[in-house]
């Protein structure tokens, strides 16, 4: 596969993007993750747990997440934990420029303003 | 505790199943995670209703995204160049073009489903509505009548019961049990069951607790190993060893499933007080052999002397057969052991045997096939809706078909593309209904105490879960493929050349969708009126009189404990209690008796009259109770004659007894009893004098007929169980407490039980009959409002094709009031027809119900003729909305429509 650069991610579906912001605070698993999101979208956000790990599956197969283990987990109870590669981090802040720039359009349009003046 | 742990395991369930939805690879990988955060979630749900949303979410999230995700992964495994290597040729590339068209009418599906939101919530809904009602009856019906009952070789378990001529079923005295054991060589094993009442004392106090006492061999019986530890020794080796087992329930509630309790000590009291120890754990299976659900104890059975005598009846005796028996076979032995006891002279009584199935399903049958009955007939109009439904949508899709036609669709293809949208549809609908069934499986099992005992949960059974999967299959063919093929035809294009497709679909749909309304109205009305007889009988039960009054009445259950044993410490102890309890403010008065009316417990007996004999079988027979002085005064029964019981009737004193009016009447028709004498075969003793006649009064159920009574004065037949009761002037529970304490000032160690109003009792006798009307009447409600939306849309429909005519007619001089009864002419003749058809239906098919009703005719006119009326009404108002809608239109612009 022929390396991909950050850029070529953007825009990325917001779930992708809640999901890697989640991650840029460190170290998650899936239940802590969708409690994440559901707090930082003030329960506007609720993912399904099916749904979410179908996204992280497709985002470590891309590379922009990976799997960790911790020690002394045993198999039984061993539960999945997640970080961003250097890949995800690039990602992210490619798209957070994104929309950093998209939202200076608006507002220099003043379009964010009259919105967020609502 | 237990309710949240089957919670999990029912969320877990839940999720793992939806989870089908994805591939088996993703389930592989991720699936046991995606559960446990499920079961997280859902337990950090803080409402019902959080926890609903959430599944619900989770219906619609896991079944749409696990669809993309087979669709994602399954076309690409295929086209990837080393599954090409490895299968090259033709039908490879055929296999790929299939799944490829799958996937694109699944997309396709996916995108009409969701363009539709309405359109497709209303028919999950109405999908999960009938998927949900018909899962929950299955599953109870399933469990009551079809499933093995839970003990190896249940067939050949039988109850044993005492004949005393006419008179069945009742319950064998110890000698019986004895003569059974001894001489019935058909029996493999024979075991006898008792109940009592025991305090258990534990750190918080007193608290009474049922114990199931057992004689004989009761394991063999049962079939089932314990749960842990062993069962109680053969009889000669247990004889006052103080051993108790413990009841699983009690077991895993109170002890968590302590594998450590075997060998620790117990302390109950009953005659005696004592420490036991705990030798095993009894199977929860047990309290439905011998049809109790609130066994905390298992002890072995030691009759005390008196009640060994063979007119004491207080003994369920149950037995396994041989298995070469047939249950005739065995009859035939049962009946030589019968002729050969009464040979022997030991007993004139015979005996009988009952498969246990038959006993535990008592008369819940009749309940059960009306509600198998009824759901079919709501799962035909949930069918008959959605079909109607899914007519409307393809015809206002018609055009679509018709383009996608002339470009080149097959009509195989067509018809594919609508099932796939069905099936789809009907995943969501079926899983949803799943939950429904999974909340109201219990509800729908206690319409029947029997059957409820029988139903486990039903997320346990693979079977119920197999039935909901054929419905919704069924409910696919039926409303995607019928549609799909009527809409496949080549009507489609000429619809197209004529311009029709505008305004809706071919016109030979029209009528057909009139005559599924038709049959949804007819459904509805059998429904209503079969809804309607159980709510009249329930109303003309309560209003039966039961010989007592209901209101303002407070009643509470006391077993003595050891210390007042003696019979003049019960007397002291209950005439004490009464005096404080009548001195409370208020109370207007207090009484206690042996069993009270409608409260589930009773004996009876047989009795003389010294003078008169009557034939063997005719012997005089009643009920038999024992009250305090102003029992009938407390409870409102009437005094017929003489007088009741006062402080004149001590021990000592001549013995009397009170009697009810139907055996007065009975025994002495046109006379006096005041002052005769009978001799109450209950203990020894002279013959006792009758001192009054009292009213009678409904004691086994308002539906039952009235037996008479005989009352003794607690003074002179002390008995340690009595069940007070007050009446109060008041709400009758804020004395509650007040009754409470009484007690506890008496005695702090002495428990009551079964505090309640004598509203509640009654109430409860009714529970079944109320629980089964509730179920007819919401089923009656859904298909009410099926049948309501079905004409609303219908003539919605019709109105919206003929705009144009009615511009026209409207142009040409027509008012708005002769739209209105144009279109309403029309739906009236098919409303009138179908409620006449409907009425047929129920004619015919309400008789189902009969055994269920009381005092009202199967087909009751005044019941049938409000259901008629009430459906007419709703149907027309459901026309009139859109016919008024046609009314208003402005002639120019329905003109323009077109």
């Amino acid at each position: 596969m022929p390396t991909r650069s950050p850029a070529d991610w953007l825009p990325l579906p917001p779930r992708d993007l809640l999901i890697l912001i989640a991650l840029a605070d460190g170290v998650q698993h899936g239940y802590g993750l969708i409690k994440h999101i559901a707090e930082s979208t003030r329960g506007a956000v609720a993912m399904d747990p099916a749904n979410l790990y179908r996204a992280l599956k497709r985002m470590r197969r891309d590379g922009l997440v990976t799997e960790v283990m911790f020690d002394g987990q045993t198999d039984a109870d061993r539960r999945r934990c997640y970080t961003l590669t250097r890949l995800g981090h690039q990602v992210l802040r490619a798209e957070a420029r994104r929309i950093d720039e998209l939202a200076g359009v608006l507002r220099a349009r003043r379009l964010l303003a009259r919105w967020s003046g609502r | 505790m237990s309710g949240s742990a089957r919670r999990t395991r029912l969320a877990a369930r839940f999720y793992r199943l939806l989870l089908f939805a994805y591939p088996a690879e993703f389930r592989r990988e991720h699936g046991p995670e995606a559960v446990r955060v499920f079961v997280q979630l859902d337990a950090d749900a803080r409402s019902m209703r959080a926890s609903a949303a959430l599944w619900l979410r989770a219906i619609r999230h896991v079944i749409v995204d696990g669809i993309r995700e087979r669709m994602e992964q399954g076309p690409m495994a295929v086209d990837s160049p080393d599954s090409r290597d490895a299968a090259p040729g033709a039908p490879h590339r055929r296999t790929s073009r299939i799944l490829s068209d799958l996937r694109q009418d699944a997309v396709f599906a996916l995108r009409q489903i969701r363009r539709q939101p309405g359109f497709s919530a209303v028919a999950i809904i109405v999908m999960a509505l009938g998927i949900g009602a018909s899962t929950a009856v299955t599953a109870v019906v399933d469990g009551a009548l079809w499933r093995p009952l839970p003990f190896p070789g249940s067939d050949q378990l039988v109850y044993v019961t005492d004949r005393q001529g006419a008179e069945k079923g009742v319950p064998a005295s110890w000698p019986e049990f004895q003569d059974w054991h001894r001489e019935g060589r058909f029996f493999t094993a024979l075991a006898a069951f008792a109940s009592n009442g025991y305090t258990l004392r534990n750190d918080s106090g007193p608290e009474i607790v049922f114990g199931g006492l057992v004689a004989g061999d009761f394991t063999g019986v049962l079939g089932l190993p314990p749960v842990l530890g062993r069962a109680f020794l053969p009889a000669a080796a247990h004889e006052h060893t103080r051993e108790v087992m413990l009841g699983e329930d009690f077991w895993r509630t109170r002890f968590g499933a302590d594998h450590g309790v075997l060998g620790r000590t117990l302390d109950l009291e009953s005659r005696e007080t004592g420490s036991y120890t705990i030798v095993g754990v009894m199977p929860r299976e047990a309290e439905l052999l011998v049809q109790r659900r609130d066994l905390a104890v298992w002890l072995p059975l030691e009759l005390p002397e008196p009640f060994r005598a063979r007119r004491f009846h207080l003994l369920r005796v149950m037995g396994r057969l041989s298995p070469e028996l047939t249950h005739d076979a065995a009859r035939v032995q049962s009946e030589a052991l019968a002729s050969g006891l009464q040979a022997s002279g030991v007993t004139t009584h015979g005996l009988d045997l009952m498969p246990v199935r038959d006993t535990l399903i008592g008369n819940s049958r009749p309940m059960l096939a009306a509600l198998a009955g009824a759901v079919v007939v709501l799962l035909l109009i949930v069918s008959a809706n959605l079909s109607n439904l899914f007519l409307t949508r393809l015809a206002s899709r018609a055009k679509e078909f018709a383009v996608r036609t002339a470009i080149g669709a097959g009509r195989f293809r067509l018809v594919r593309q609508i099932v796939t949208e069905s099936a789809i549809l009907a995943c969501a609908g079926g899983a949803l209904g799943f939950v429904l069934a999974l909340w109201s499986v219990d509800v729908v099992g206690s319409a029947s105490n029997q059957a409820a005992a029988l139903v486990p949960s039903i997320g346990a059974d693979v079977r119920v879960v197999l039935f909901t999967v054929a419905i919704s299959l069924a409910i696919v063919l039926l409303v995607g493929l019928v549609p799909a093929v009527r809409s496949g035809r080549a009507g489609i294009v000429a619809s197209l050349r004529e311009g029709q497709a505008r305004a809706g679909g071919p016109p030979g749909s029209r009528s057909h969708r009139r005559a599924l309304v038709g049959l949804e109205l007819a459904l509805s009305v059998v429904l209503l009126a079969g809804a309607g007889l159980m709510v009249k009988s329930l109303v003309l039960l309560l209003k039966e009189d039961p010989g007592f009054r209901i209101d303002h009445t407070l009643t509470f259950s006391i077993g003595l404990r050891p210390s007042h044993r003696e019979d003049a410490a019960q007397v002291q102890f209950f005439n004490a209690l009464l005096d404080k309890l009548r001195a409370l403010p208020g109370v207007l008065s207090a009484s206690a008796v042996s069993h009270l009316p409608l409260g589930g417990s009773d004996t009876a007996g047989g009795f003389t009259i010294p003078g008169q004999s009557l034939p063997g079988d005719q012997s005089p027979h009643s009920k038999k109770r024992i009250a305090a002085p102003g029992y009938f005064e407390a409870m409102g029964i009437p005094l017929v004659a003489g007088r009741t019981f006062d402080e004149r009737d001590r021990q000592g004193a001549r013995e009397v007894v009170v009697i009810s009016e139907s055996i007065a009447r009975k025994y002495w028709p046109g006379q006096s009893p005041i002052g005769r004498e009978i001799d109450f075969s209950w203990g020894p003793g002279d013959p006792q004098q009758i001192i009054g006649v009292v009213g009678d009064v409904r004691h086994d159920g308002l539906d039952q007929a009235i037996v008479g009574a005989i009352y003794r004065p607690l003074a002179q037949f002390p008995r340690p169980a009595m069940t007070v009761v007050v009446r109060t002037s008041g709400d009758p529970l804020a004395l509650a407490r007040a009754a409470r304490e009484e007690v506890r000032a008496l005695d702090p160690w002495q428990p009551i039980h079964g505090v309640e109003t004598m509203r509640d009792v009654v109430r409860q006798s009714v529970n079944t009959r109320e629980t089964m009307m509730r179920l007819l009447v919401l089923f009656a409600l859904v298909a009410l409002v099926l049948a309501a939306v079905g004409v609303y849309a219908v003539t919605a429909q019709s109105v919206a094709q003929r705009t144009r005519e009615i511009g026209v007619r409207m142009a040409l001089g027509a008012r708005s009031g002769d739209v209105l009864r144009l279109v309403l002419r029309e739906e009236g003749t098919v409303i009138v027809a179908a409620l006449t058809a409907g009425l047929m239906g129920a004619w015919a098919l309400t008789r189902a119900l009969a055994a269920l009703l009381y005092e009202v005719s199967a087909t009751d006119p005044t019941v049938f003729t409000i259901v008629a009326s009430a459906l007419g009404v709703i149907a027309l108002m459901a026309a009139w909305l859109p016919a008024q809608r046609a009314a208003g239109l402005e002639p120019l612009a329905a003109l323009r429509a077109e």
